[in-house]
């Protein structure tokens, strides 16, 4: 399959005509016709899901949900890379030419940020990686990690949108986000208590974004597991309590 | 951010002089046939410390992996053990291969060596350690794209006793010390250092600059800035060059004028100073091009007048009719 991408140019191109035409797609043929089909029923699935769960569609669920299936299907074509992943025009094009509709109906239809202007925001981006960076074993471990009530949009965005400007060091994040989704949840609003800015994910995160200037994960003792372990320690965090179950 | 405060005494330029030699980085990867095969690269006109790997069509990030190879070398390293140096005497350094590469989002490390000191060589009159590691690595296909930086770091492999007066070292596994070496091998272009598009949108005006990043410092020039210029203006057959009508010192203005827009802002968020120092910036991102117009094209930034007229200058000359 040809894959196809938009530069900034086209993509700010395609956002003003989006908006334009709205609720109107843009017109797709071939395997990008399939790929519309697919993921569009893949995303009804889980607005279905929220509405008979009582969710907001704008909020968590749907993004994890919404994560998982995408992340699922594209493992399976073989044109799909983690490389591809890392480009922002692939992305582009997803979002404002395949499916544009879901990301109108998650942010919007004019938040141009969460097509393609900002790269950190690009919200099919940001879901694809927010699953690779928590992925384990298979689909149901993952699910459960991400179905954590510890884990919600703030995850996300402490995750995937402020870190990893060097690149990602891909298995301590895996290490980090699994000890995190196995904290009892009352430990985790403990620790919240303790002040304004205390959120336990965002915590860590920023101690792992200066600790990895000066630390290597892999190189340490017991290498990302250790160091993963190791943050939430420093961060003041009671691991072993929180393991015990 | 500012430079990284270390707490601990890490490598200086003192502590790494003449004790690491390296051969060249030598890229491979496996050919149809099975065999290995040699990819060469030259230094990039931006930045002369991006290699840009030769891929002469027939090497394919997508279809070929990449192996990395190169011999590397310690000498005469006594002096990093001890009080005076960076670990305890019955510590374990090592050099490691960090990689970083924002263009993919990932990072890694792979050890090279670990080594340590004995009773003999340190009381020894001289220093004769030597010691010869060997980088063998890979990338499988299509995990990496864009830029990607190679670190050879020195780190406390494994933690020792410190003596009485060693407690002001570092002594923990996998804590970097410091950096012997760095390579940057661009494997895909990134893009224009004047990312121009066409867009047409009715009752806007000629051209106007977009700037979407959120870290100068390390976010990519190309993916978060653009200089859009507007084909339904009426005077878009002014900046046409295939139009009759074309007026090269239009286009100047207009590139002048988006360059200068673009720098101004990096001051009014001040990050300048920083860009014009001694930090390093992520190879491909705004910071690194805006260094690069003023250590290359040696524009002058000491003040938004003094700016606008080295930019014109430097277009004038650049775009003709």
């Amino acid at each position: 399959m040809e894959i196809k991408k938009l530069n900034r140019g086209e993509a700010e191109k395609a956002m003003s005509e989006w908006i334009d035409s709205y609720p109107n797609l843009p017109s797709v043929d071939g395997d990008y016709a399939v790929l519309r089909n697919d993921l569009t029923s893949l995303f009804q699935q889980v607005l279905k899901s929220a509405e008979e769960k009582g969710l907001k569609v704008r909020d968590y669920y749907t993004d994890a949900q919404f994560g998982i299936l995408l992340f699922m299907y594209l493992k399976k074509k073989p044109w799909f890379s983690v490389r591809l992943a890392a480009d922002d025009g692939f992305w582009r094009y997803l979002s404002l030419i395949v499916i544009p509709d879901a990301v109108a109906t998650r942010w919007g239809k004019d938040n141009d940020s969460h097509y393609w202007s900002t790269p950190g925001r690009i919200w099919l981006k940001q879901i694809w990686w927010y699953i690779y960076l928590s992925w384990n074993a298979d689909e149901t471990t993952t699910r459960k990690i991400v179905e954590s009530p510890n884990c919600s949009t703030d995850t996300i965005l402490n995750f995937v949108e402020r870190t990893g400007k060097k690149g990602t060091c891909v298995d301590a994040y895996r290490c980090i986000v699994y000890l995190y989704s196995l904290f009892p949840a009352n430990m985790v609003s403990e620790y919240k208590k303790k002040g304004k800015n205390h959120d336990l994910f965002r915590v860590v995160m920023k101690l792992n974004t200066a600790r990895m200037m000066v630390a290597e994960p892999s190189l340490c003792v017991d290498g990302c597991e250790g160091y993963a372990r190791k943050l939430f320690v420093d961060a003041g965090f009671d691991i072993d309590a929180a393991l015990k179950n | 951010m500012a430079k990284t405060i270390f707490l601990y005494p890490s490598l200086t330029d003192e502590l790494s002089d003449g004790i690491f030699q390296a051969k060249k980085y030598e890229f491979y990867y496996a050919g149809n046939d099975g065999f290995e095969k040699e990819l060469e690269y030259v230094a990039s006109e931006v930045n002369s410390s991006v290699n840009c790997l030769r891929t002469d069509g027939v090497w394919n990030a997508d279809k070929n992996n990449l192996q990395i190879k190169r011999t590397v070398a310690l000498k005469n390293y006594r002096k990093l053990f001890g009080p005076d140096g960076l670990a305890c005497r019955n510590a374990k350094l090592g050099l490691s291969l960090v990689w970083t590469s924002p263009d993919s989002r990932q990072r890694g490390a792979e050890s090279i060596i670990a080594f340590d000191i004995s009773k003999e060589q340190l009381s020894e009159k001289e220093d004769h350690t030597f010691i010869e590691g060997e980088i063998d690595f890979e990338f499988p296909c299509a995990k990496i794209r864009g830029d990607i930086r190679f670190a050879v770091v020195l780190y406390i492999a494994e933690s020792g006793v410190p003596e009485s007066t060693e407690t002001h070292l570092a002594n923990e596994e996998g804590f970097v010390l410091g950096e012997l070496d760095s390579f940057v091998l661009r494997i895909d272009g990134t893009g224009s250092i004047f990312p121009v598009f066409e867009v047409y949108e009715k009752n806007q005006p000629l051209w106007y600059v977009r700037c979407d990043w959120t870290d100068p410092v390390s976010d990519s020039f190309s993916e978060t800035i653009s200089i859009n210029i507007n084909t339904a203006h009426k005077n878009y057959k002014y900046v046409d060059r295939n139009q009759k009508t074309f007026c090269a010192q239009l286009l100047v203005e207009v590139m002048s004028s988006a360059l200068c827009c673009i720098i101004e802002k990096i001051r009014s968020e001040k990050y300048l100073d920083q860009i014009l120092g001694e930090d390093e910036m992520e190879p491909g991102s705004v910071g690194e091009v805006v260094r690069y117009f003023a250590n290359t094209l040696e524009w002058d930034f000491s003040a938004p007048d003094k700016l606008s007229l080295s930019v014109r200058k430097f277009f004038d000359g650049r775009i003709t009719e």
